[in-house]
């Protein structure tokens, strides 16, 4: 009976430092054959060009939103403490809004203020133009303009691990 | 405590979360509506009512004209989460086709009111692009595959009237194995008109 209790105990340990662990990775999935990113060029909510081309030999992450997306919304701080530690690194990140205007975003930043740029995909071609299916989609992509991860729904973008893993492919190249 | 207790929380522990279909019902602690959850391994799917007078004042604000969003908030909506929750990296890929799910009502076979079907529907009625967008992003997308944690949101919208009780037949693939479960008594929100309260 002592042995059963040390293995049960043992057993609940293991369970439990599972869950710990588990809810410290936040994955990003590679993607397959990574394939070169569309190009693109919109305007941000103050009327700023931004084109990818020109962010080509830094990492790029695109993530494709909208204001009425409830996860969407959820990750947002996340991912305004994650671009104060990307933008000290030289890494971009572009929030691409699917079809809303300016004045819609703006009325929304008042409740969820980010400073990253928000990009206007008026008609979602760009948003089509890659393989998004649902909303919140993102996308890291490399200093060479490749696609490398991927993340469908909500991440905790601060999370260490997370960054470690956008940081390492400045690195690499 | 007796060895069979330690059976039964050792079982409890270890297969409880995921190995057998899960169904459970309750109130959306966000919403404040009935949920409908199920939960099969690492797949959770929660569907949660929504009045259509939350349709109609959501469709509203995505600029359809009366009749238009007359005509959605016709149909009966549930918002909707598909999620694969496992965190860790993981190789149980989740692939779902919601052209694959029936509803019985009835004792009729009915599918979903997925984007291609409103699509079509839009052609008929002269629909402005910006709806169009706005539709086809707000519900869940018909077909996706996700790795672990990744979810969608989105509404999915079902042909049965207000107040209806139907059954929901879903279909599902974990790493390319067919799996199914019915959750049954769905109830569609009845179409109530709350006056606004005159101070």
């Amino acid at each position: 009976m002592q042995l059963f209790n040390k293995y049960l105990i043992y057993a609940l340990c293991l369970l439990f430092h599972g869950s710990v662990a588990i809810a410290k990775n936040e994955p990003l999935h590679p993607v397959k054959g990574t394939p070169q990113a569309a190009e693109f060029t919109l305007l941000d909510i103050d009327d700023k060009t931004h084109s990818l081309l020109k962010y080509r030999g830094r990492v790029v992450i695109v993530n494709f939103w909208a204001t009425w997306c409830p996860p969407c919304r959820d990750e947002l701080p996340s991912m305004e403490r994650a671009w104060k530690i990307f933008k000290k690194h030289d890494v971009v990140l572009l929030g691409i809004n699917v079809g809303e205007d300016a004045d819609t975003i703006f009325e929304f930043t008042a409740n969820y203020p980010v400073t990253f740029p928000l990009l206007l995909d008026l008609d979602s071609k760009v948003t089509k133009s890659y393989p998004v299916i649902g909303l919140p989609t993102s996308y890291v992509i490399d200093p060479e303009g490749r696609i490398i991860y991927q993340a469908i729904g909500t991440r905790e973008w601060d999370a260490k691990v997370l960054i470690k893993k956008i940081l390492a492919l400045k690195i690499k190249n | 405590m007796s060895l069979r207790l330690y059976y039964i929380i050792i079982i409890s522990l270890v297969f409880s979360p995921g190995y057998g279909a899960t169904i459970t019902t309750g109130k959306d602690e966000q919403a404040l509506l009935p949920y409908w959850q199920l939960q099969s391994g690492v797949m959770r799917l929660r569907l949660v009512q929504r009045l259509p007078d939350q349709t109609r004042a959501y469709f509203s604000g995505r600029g359809f004209n009366k009749a238009d969003v007359e005509l959605i908030a016709s149909y009966c909506f549930f918002q909707s989460v598909y999620k694969n929750t496992n965190k860790a990296h993981s190789s149980e890929i989740i692939e779902y086709n919601l052209t694959d799910w029936k509803l019985v009502y009835q004792e009729k076979n009915l599918s979903l009111m997925v984007r291609e079907k409103w699509q079509d529907i839009w052609q008929s009625r002269n629909i402005k692009q910006a709806q169009k967008i706005a539709m086809e992003w707000s519900l869940l997308p018909t077909r996706q595959t996700l790795k672990s944690a990744d979810y969608n949101w989105g509404m999915t919208a079902y042909p049965v009237p207000h107040g209806a009780t139907f059954d929901l037949d879903i279909i599902w693939k974990i790493n390319g194995k067919v799996r199914k479960a019915r959750i049954p008594d769905m109830k569609c929100a009845n179409d109530i008109y709350v006056p606004p309260v005159e101070e």
